[in-house]
């Protein structure tokens, strides 16, 4: 392979694992909304 | 009533001392199922490349919750996760996603977002609506009631609250208060099955 | 009576016992606990220090008047991570934003901000409340 077929594939490695990182990241910071239940008053069945 | 929130569109809100230093970014919004309020929030970093934060925000300790932040009087509001999330096996779960029924035991959703209001209420909830609320399957936006429950598996509504759905958030502030003001006027619990 | 920073922005900083230029007016530093000016940024050949308020003796029409020389201290030490007041975010202690500063209108006698010009109007110098990293705290009303 010549050398620009090296950079190319070095260049797309480095894509894939930069936007690999990025998935990581978005996923660790993303939130959602969670409900808990505070006084312990009539808890719901099973309760796991 | 003030202007209402989607719980979801709470994450990633600045959090900011009084002193116009940024201390953090909401990640999670954590709610009492029981109460219908908003207990704290947990956080993340500050910036993209920070990750989620060993402290929490308990809302006893928010200053305010705006449009464009959430103050605090300082760092030292931020506190132990256990303050908000409490550990243990009860600590609950996410709510996107869980079945929504009504005290008639009809199933009417999904849950996609919980509505809050500036004060740390939950005004209602947004569900996506099973076939006997709206044949159409829409969004749609209901009332919470003060004597049901919300946890990490199930969202009970009142059957009676089915009729004061409405399709947007502007509108839904007026369905919140027309449904409380049936509520007090009919007192919960006196109907049996 | 009120002078605005951009008016005095670029203007010459002197010193009255020595009469040597300093450099220019680059910015200001606030102090929200008193709601008045706390330094005055200098810019000198791109290198940036700065003069506490008491040193400053005079802002006139024409130059600023320092005490002395020995009131220049280098910037960094007490000015860095200091926010830019001009550009800065304007939030409401309840959480809105209210747009940017534009500029600041203060009494050049005593140093108290008078008036907070912002993007989208005005805001009175007893109504500030912080400036830190992320924006200028306003009390709201």
């Amino acid at each position: 392979m010549a050398w620009w077929g090296w950079l190319i594939l070095a260049v797309v490695v480095l894509c894939l694992v930069v936007a690999a990182l990025m998935t990581i990241q978005l996923r660790r910071r993303s939130g959602t909304v969670i409900a808990v239940q505070r006084r312990g008053r009539r808890m719901g069945k099973g309760g796991a | 009533m003030d202007t209402l929130t989607l719980a979801s569109e709470l994450t990633g809100r600045p959090v900011v001392t009084l002193g116009g230093d940024l201390v953090a970014e909401v990640k999670d919004t954590v709610f009492d199922g029981l109460a219908g309020r908003i207990t704290g929030f947990t956080l993340n970093g500050r910036g993209l490349l920070a990750g989620p934060l060993k402290e929490s925000l308990p809302w006893s300790a928010v200053h305010a919750l705006g449009r464009n932040a959430v103050m605090i009087p300082g760092r030292e509001a931020l506190a132990e996760p256990a303050a908000v999330l409490p550990p243990g096996k009860d600590t609950g779960g996410a709510v996107v996603g869980i079945r929504v029924l009504t005290d008639a035991g009809r199933e009417a959703g999904t849950v996609r977002d919980v509505v809050v209001e500036p004060d740390g209420k939950v005004a209602g909830f947004q569900i996506v609506a099973a076939d006997a609320l709206d044949h159409r399957r829409r969004t749609v936006f209901i009332p919470r009631d003060e004597a049901l429950a919300a946890s990490g598996q199930a969202l009970v509504v009142s059957d009676d609250a089915s009729r004061f759905v409405a399709q947007d958030l502007p509108s839904f502030t007026a369905q919140v208060e027309n449904f409380r003001a049936r509520r007090a006027g009919h007192p919960v619990g006196k109907e049996h099955p | 009576m009120m002078i605005l920073l951009s008016q005095v922005k670029g203007l010459r900083v002197v010193t009255a016992e020595e009469a040597v230029e300093l450099g220019t007016v680059d910015s200001l530093t606030l102090d929200p606990a008193t709601g008045g000016i706390s330094r005055l940024r200098l810019a000198h050949g791109g290198r940036v220090s700065g003069v506490a308020w008491p040193d400053v003796r005079a802002v006139g029409p024409d130059a600023v008047i320092v005490s002395s020389a020995d009131t220049l201290s280098p910037a960094p030490a007490q000015d860095s991570g200091r926010p830019e007041v001009v550009g800065a975010r304007v939030l409401t202690e309840l959480g809105d934003e209210q747009g940017t500063v534009k500029d600041i209108g203060f009494d050049p006698v005593t140093g108290l901000v008078q008036t907070v010009y912002t993007t989208l109007g005005s805001v009175a110098g007893e109504q500030l409340r912080g400036l830190g990293d992320y924006a200028l705290v306003v009390r709201a009303g």
